[in-house]
């Protein structure tokens, strides 16, 4: 089963990815509401998550600045970068995302890309 | 504004998700599907609309990226086949004159949304449930810039009083109380300013429909 972990200050969203990644078979290992968190959950998940949903605006971390910081821990990671803001496309996959989707996307959208990152056991 | 929109766009991401489930659902009737379809289609046009205000902001602030080098024909096949979910009760038929050039533009992140915005506007213009599209790509050298201009038209459109060029630049310019439901037009006409180009509707008169026309630099030209 793949694992997920999510990434995002509002509560609503990171229940909304839950519940619907959970209904398609996910397990979603841990859940983090800034960047700071998400690097204190990853260092301490001892598998780590097949894949990180990241949002990018967030308090205390920004996602852009999380991912360097989890890309630099291990680069083969894979994090998929969501966000409102397109502008940060750039920086995103720079910092080192592999896939982009801007807010708001279809959760097919999302699975798709999981699903073509061969990330499905 | 970047906040705002942020903000209401992480709303409606989850109004779009739970109306997918709600679509997703068998148990769901057929009655309450068509209700959530409609429902899902506005809000594609209520986060149309916000980043339109956003790409505006974004470009009064300088935040636009840099230009660059960008598929026209492609851009514009790729925003046709979107259509379609902003209108489920219409069915899009798009033909393309055969001999489409590559045609390669200047633009940012403007360029995507403001050729979305103009096809929007002309399916919103054609009331049949059966919208078919003319669409080409012809070379242009207006003003001794070398551009590339693309041409869509609608036999069934109709303008609304007020959605022609020349209107819509007075209603800018001098009379906002005039503002007619056409902001995709407005926003359009903007946008292809801002790229160095331009964007025009044309009533074809009685009965031939409507054509619009977005005209941008070749690459390489500006």
């Amino acid at each position: 089963m793949t694992s997920v972990l999510i990434v995002d200050d509002e509560l609503f969203i990171v229940e909304l990815y839950r519940d619907i990644l959970q209904l398609r078979g996910y397990k979603v290992v841990a859940t983090a509401f800034d960047g700071e968190e998400a690097l204190r959950k990853y260092t301490n998940i001892g598998d780590k998550p097949d894949v990180i949903i990241m949002d990018h605006r967030m308090p205390v971390m920004n996602g852009v600045d999380a991912t360097k910081e989890i890309i630099r821990m291990n680069p083969k990671q894979k994090v998929i970068f969501v966000s409102a803001d397109v502008l940060v496309e750039k920086e995103a996959r720079d910092a080192g995302a592999v896939d982009f989707l801007p807010k708001p996307f279809r959760m097919d959208d999302l699975i798709e890309k999981m699903e073509k990152l061969s990330l499905r056991r | 504004m970047d906040l705002l929109s942020h903000d209401v766009l992480n709303n409606n991401q989850a109004v779009l998700s739970y109306l997918e489930l709600v679509l997703a659902n068998p148990e769901t009737t057929p009655k309450d599907r068509e209700y959530a379809e409609k429902a899902l289609a506005q809000l594609r046009t209520s986060t149309l609309l916000l980043e339109n205000a956003r790409d505006m902001m974004a470009v009064r602030s300088g935040r636009t990226g840099n230009m660059q080098p960008t598929d026209l024909a492609r851009l514009s096949k790729s925003a046709l086949k979107e259509l379609g979910k902003f209108f489920p009760g219409k069915r899009f038929k798009v033909r393309w004159a055969k001999e489409s050039p590559a045609a390669i533009v200047m633009g940012n992140v403007l360029l995507k949304d403001l050729v979305f915005n103009a096809f929007v506007e002309l399916a919103k213009a054609d009331p049949g449930e059966n919208v078919e599209i003319e669409a080409r790509i012809v070379s242009s050298d207006k003003g001794g810039k070398p551009s590339w201009t693309l041409l869509l038209s609608d036999r069934n459109a109709v303008l609304q009083p007020g959605a022609r060029i020349d209107d819509m630049e007075y209603i800018l310019s001098q009379d906002s109380s005039r503002m007619v439901r056409v902001s995709g037009f407005l926003f359009a006409m903007m946008g292809a300013g801002i790229l160095g180009g331009d964007f025009g509707t044309k009533d074809l008169g009685e009965g031939k429909g409507v054509e619009l026309s977005l005209r941008l630099v070749k690459a390489g030209e500006a």
